[in-house]
């Protein structure tokens, strides 16, 4: 692929270069204004890219078949809201040469029983739900989703992710973008992280992990505010700082580590008011990939 | 089959808002109606209808012109003569009329030519304030007027403000329904995404304008039912309708205005700005294309402007082919015009409009 992108002087996208195999879901990962988005329009043929070259299926982007063959859900409030669930749906599928029955896409999506209601009426998880039926209701053999869950609750998340469940049992190849690490690591086989343009890191879940040098994730949080320490930590560690005080540091030798942590805590007087060993997840590589930027 | 589906459900989107029924279908009866009734739709008297044309008299009034040349800018001001056409009389603020032998010795008719016959209700006021008396008495005994000039009962169908003001505004709906709404909808699908979706899929840019437009035009046409049925309820308008020519004006006209409005969308992004834009624009051809006034009773300004205002050529079409029964010869004019304003949009809106905002 190789792909750069430009916005004026503003350079997007630094010569980005991936595969997607068959059937897997490929996420991509970064802060806003990493490039997530800019990549995933780019190869659903929105937006134009300055140089490189990439195929889908073996063609361009903008070619027929290839439309036939690919399902997008963007994050479209659905202006026609007037519609019925039903209605939408068979307006789209009627823009394909090749169909999935209505009822199959509806319950693919969780949306059974809703089929008469009015598209405005749907709650914010239903839309989204939604969303993905409209991409999928042409039995697309790649689906792109960009931030599918941004906004919804725990419970329709959940409901969300179920859906993408059935997609990837279906062998459907998903490009998927997020923000949210939990979503990334449940869903993905492999994970790309991207800053500033650049792809840092790829690979699966576990594989990243890995490649990052993480073995243990050691939280703390002191009773009081403790700079001179932090900045200590700071020198041997990478760290991480949390919600309201609390910190984490990265290890591969959690044993000798935590003696350290310890001993200095202790030789500076420090009182420690909550302390936790664990398993580092995804979001810890993104933190480390990334250096902790939203 | 694709266009067909989009139609239907882009059509159903709009008859199920509320806010949209309203725009689509009270607002104009809403106009004809208050409209009318200020105006009045008794503005017009059975003493001034549309007859034929009798050429023989012209020349006897041209005779007369001439002989009272040196008094036409006083008290023949009211006729002269257009030389190209040969048989028309120009009465003071322009309104074109027809003077012909009544059936007694001694007496005119003022006939107003079929063309503006729908001004019969100013033409009367006008004759009115005119006094005929008094020209009768001047020129008493001369040349010019060795006969009786009064205005004459005859057969025929007499026209009211209501029929001027029916074309108009279906005219004027139609525009709305193209620079009004149709930029609104199509800013509001794109910067809500739902256009974008569009490039996903097979669908050709051809196809959703298309389907745009014959949505726009069913929308159009159940307006203009809604309105002649207010108009025969209310006013008691009756119609006269040359079907092919209706359709044939009605659809130029749905597809000039409409690639008109995709223009528009295409090259404005905002709401506001689309707003604003449709505002003036609308402002400038209502007034300008003689939809509520005639344009014979504004300033001669706004007359020259009205020559390129294309509402003027659709109003005139739709009163030509819905009110008066004429056929497409009639209306050719009107037609080349909104075939011409088509194809020059239609060339530009292909390389502007896009489906997603610019990126």
């Amino acid at each position: 692929m190789n792909l750069y992108k430009s916005y004026g002087k503003k350079k997007v996208l630094k010569g980005i270069s991936f595969n997607v195999r068959r059937g897997e879901v490929f996420t991509l990962i970064g802060p806003n204004g990493s490039g997530k988005t800019t990549i995933m329009e780019i190869l659903e043929g929105v937006r134009t890219y300055n140089s490189g070259s990439f195929t889908i299926l073996g063609k361009n982007t903008g070619d027929r078949e290839v439309r036939e063959k690919i399902g997008v859900a963007i994050q479209d409030s659905h202006s026609l809201s007037h519609l019925r669930v039903s209605e939408l749906l068979a307006m789209y599928s009627k823009l394909y040469t090749r169909t999935l029955p209505l009822e199959e896409v509806i319950r693919s999506v969780h949306l059974t029983g809703k089929e008469r209601q009015m598209v405005r009426n749907l709650s914010g998880g239903e839309k989204q739900l939604l969303n993905i039926a409209v991409a999928i209701v042409h039995d697309p053999q790649i689906v792109f989703l960009d931030e599918p869950s941004t906004g919804l609750d725990p419970e329709a998340r959940r409901r969300l992710w179920s859906s993408m469940g059935i997609l990837k049992e279906q062998g459907k190849t998903i490009l998927l973008t997020t923000h949210n690490m939990e979503e990334a690591e449940l869903l993905s086989d492999r994970v790309a992280i991207l800053k500033d343009g650049i792809l840092r890191s790829l690979g699966s879940p576990e594989d990243l992990l890995k490649e990052a040098g993480m073995n243990k994730r050691i939280d703390f949080e002191f009773n009081e505010s403790e700079d001179g320490i932090i900045s200590i930590l700071q020198d041997r560690f990478q760290l991480k700082k949390g919600h309201a005080g609390s910190y984490s540091i990265f290890t591969m030798n959690v044993e000798d580590d935590m003696k350290y942590f310890l001993s200095i805590t202790s030789s500076a007087g420090i009182s420690i008011r909550s302390l936790s060993i664990h398993v580092p997840d995804l979001e810890d590589v993104y933190f480390v990939c990334t250096g902790g930027e939203g | 089959m694709i266009i067909g589906n989009l139609v239907k459900y882009l059509f159903l989107q709009e008859s199920r808002s509320m806010q949209s029924l309203f725009w689509m279908l009270l607002f104009p009866v809403f106009l004809l109606v208050l409209f009318g009734f200020i105006f009045g739709q008794e503005g017009f008297r059975e003493d001034s209808v549309i007859v034929g044309v009798d050429p023989a008299v012209f020349e006897e009034i041209e005779r007369g012109a001439r002989t009272f040349q040196g008094e036409q800018d006083t008290a023949l001001n009211f006729i002269t003569l257009d030389p190209a056409e040969g048989k028309t009389a120009l009465f003071e603020n322009r309104i074109y009329a027809y003077i012909t032998r009544g059936p007694e010795d001694r007496e005119y008719r003022v006939l107003i030519t079929e063309r503006y016959r729908q001004f019969s209700f100013l033409l009367t006021s006008i004759l009115d304030r005119m006094n005929i008396d008094f020209y009768a008495e001047k020129f008493k005994g001369r040349e010019f007027f060795p006969y009786t000039l009064e205005l004459a009962t005859l057969e025929g169908r007499s026209y009211s403000y209501v029929y001027y003001l029916l074309a108009g505004i279906a005219g004027i709906s139609l525009m709305l329904n193209c620079f009004f709404a149709l930029p609104q909808i199509i800013i509001t699908y794109r910067n809500q995404g739902f256009l974008k979706r569009f490039i996903f899929t097979p669908l050709s840019k051809v196809d959703f304008t298309l389907s745009l437009i014959i949505e726009r035009s069913i929308v159009g046409l159940l307006q203009i039912g809604f309105l002649a049925a207010a108009a025969r309820l209310i006013f008691d308008v009756r119609f006269s309708i040359n079907p092919g020519a209706f359709r044939l004006v009605y659809f130029a006209g749905a597809a000039a205005f409409g690639v008109v409005g995709f223009f528009l969308a295409g090259v404005l992004q905002s709401i506001e700005a689309s707003a604003a834009v449709a505002q003036i624009l609308n402002m400038l051809f209502m007034f300008t294309g003689g939809i509520f006034l005639p344009l014979e009773m504004m300033p001669p300004f706004f007359s020259r402007i009205s020559k390129i205002n294309p509402v003027l050529y659709l109003s005139h079409g739709i009163n030509s082919a819905m009110l008066m029964g004429r056929g497409i010869a009639d209306i050719k004019n009107d037609l080349y015009i909104l075939a011409g304003i088509f194809c020059v949009f239609l060339t530009v809106t292909v390389f502007t409009f896009r489906y997603n905002r610019k990126l």
